[in-house]
């Protein structure tokens, strides 16, 4: 459904049109976001299905709430990024899924396709793999806490009471991640501006 | 709770606080808000570099793609929700002519009594009749016309308002995001001086007016050398902009003054410049600032502004 004059937009200017109630525009961001934030949902959820359901209600919010995004605040894809964590967190703390999850990774499927936009593809396997990279230069106990927290939904609160890692430690730990790897990803994160 | 030691700190904690909130929209609001009743710059670009850090770690794991069809449910759900709400994009515009309207009520009786009252033969129309059902006929379809053309000019005035708004909104966005990402550069470039200067080992060198009538009384300037760095820099305060020339800086050594580049007049101003190999020349001596002409000469020929042969070693 999407064509060419939305294959060259740019994340603002797609949203800007959704807004205005332009159905290719939103179909363009699917095609550009819908897997990232599929592989999101489902390392909340580890469930293949709810995962899916989380990603059609992140871009029917898309749909709905274009209007209030505001590229001053944050870009598109963080944007999506978050409401699509905060979907799937909903979904966990409401449901049980524990019985579920084993029997759900056995139905993963493999990753990626090939996709027409091949050239914005591999420029996002690219900021991906160095994220990864970045991450896995972090020391293993604060990897962890910041996994914890943008992966499961915990607060630094129920971190501290879940490991037994003293409140203060915590936060610590968060912040010096946190500003490792802003200092790493610094132009990773110019490319989303 | 430990107060945050510094800007990027709070603004870590502000970016986490996000991911805590049950809606995300209402924390990126409530965000905006807080930035808008008076916020720095600086603060208000680490917030957001941060905002975008937790967006990168997010998105950091491996796509998967959509099932089949999922992107036509979506789309098809989209469908069914505008024409719940009843703006359906595919259904014509409706033409309401002015005058009569058939749904309304007694229009048929209306139309009986006329043709009844002018008689002749059962299915005929008679003469003066079809005139009058023609002229009738020419002036709905002209009223029809004229109310169709007011409603496009309408709608295409409307949508020319909207054109107009969205132009509008677009440019203060676009200046918006200029400014961001000039004060991000200026950011980034403060942090690259600032962890270089306060790197383990660097070494100054003060530089100072000289003579009894020094061209610039009230400048000051440090020359940092960090260790290891290809480059140095010379940070200067209070130089006025220079007049009908160029505040140019020389490193002296025993083979005599190598140029190192142009320094910028203004309250606060630096240079970013890598060294030449002084050891071909045997070694700095000195380092002075002197007004020159113009840029680019090999000699200093203007009178000198700072200098400084003081070097010290910070650990």
């Amino acid at each position: 459904m999407a064509d060419s004059s939305t294959a060259g937009a740019s994340d603002s200017a797609l949203v800007r049109a959704v807004a205005e109630g332009d159905e290719r525009a939103l179909a363009e961001l699917y095609d550009r976001f819908a897997p990232v934030l599929l592989g999101l949902a489902r390392r909340v959820l580890h469930d293949s299905e709810d995962a899916q359901e989380v990603v059609q209600e992140t871009f029917l919010h898309v749909w709905n709430r274009a209007g209030s995004y505001d590229p001053g605040r944050s870009s598109v894809c963080t944007w999506l990024a978050l409401v699509t964590r905060s979907r799937a967190i909903d979904r966990v703390r409401s449901r049980k899924v524990v019985d579920r999850t084993h029997a759900a990774m056995q139905k993963e499927t493999g990753p990626g396709h090939e996709s027409a936009r091949e050239g914005a593809r591999v420029l996002e396997e690219e900021r991906r793999r160095r994220v990864r990279r970045e991450l896995g230069n972090i020391p293993g106990e604060q990897r962890r806490i910041l996994e914890m927290a943008f992966f499961e939904g915990m607060t630094q609160r129920e971190i501290a009471e879940s490991t037994g890692i003293p409140l203060g430690t915590v936060k610590t730990r968060t912040l010096l991640a946190m500003k490792k790897l802003r200092e790493a990803l610094r132009d990773e994160i110019r490319e989303l501006l | 709770m430990t107060e945050p030691k510094d800007r990027e700190e709070r603004a870590i904690l502000e970016a986490l606080a996000v991911l805590e909130a049950d809606d995300p929209d209402e924390a990126l609001s409530r965000l905006a808000r807080e930035e808008a009743a008076g916020g720095e710059d600086a603060e208000e670009i680490l917030r957001r570099l941060c905002l975008e850090t937790v967006g990168l770690v997010a998105l950091s794991e491996e796509p998967v793609a959509p099932p089949a069809g999922a992107k036509d449910r979506l789309m098809a759900a989209i469908a069914a929700e505008r024409e719940a709400r009843g703006d359906d994009p595919h259904r014509p515009a409706a033409v309401v002519p002015f005058g009569a309207r058939d749904d309304e009520p007694g229009a048929a009786r209306r139309a009986e009594p006329e043709r009844a009252s002018v008689g002749g033969a059962p299915g005929a129309v008679p003469r003066p009749a079809r005139r009058r059902w023609l002229s009738a006929l020419a002036a709905g379809l002209l009223a029809a016309t004229l109310g169709l053309s007011g409603w496009l000019a309408a709608e295409l005035h409307e949508a020319r308002a909207a054109l107009e708004r969205l132009e509008q909104e677009h440019t203060r966005l676009a200046d918006r995001l200029e400014r961001q990402n000039d004060v991000i550069q200026r950011v980034g470039a403060s942090a690259g001086l600032l962890s270089a200067v306060s790197r383990s080992g660097v070494e100054l060198c003060p530089l100072r007016p000289v003579g009894d009538e020094p061209p610039v009384p009230g400048a000051f300037a440090v020359l940092y050398m960090p260790p290891d760095s290809k480059e140095w820099y010379l940070v200067a305060s209070n130089m006025e902009a220079a007049p009908g020339g160029v505040y140019a800086v020389w490193l002296n050594t025993p083979d005599g003054p190598v140029p190192a580049g142009v320094l910028q007049g203004g309250p606060e101003a630096s240079l970013r410049f890598v060294p030449p190999r002084l050891e071909e020349h045997g070694g700095m001596l000195s380092i002075a600032v002197t007004l020159e002409p113009a840029p680019g000469l090999e000699e200093p020929s203007g009178p000198v502004v700072l200098f400084g042969d003081d070097r010290m070693s910070v650990s």
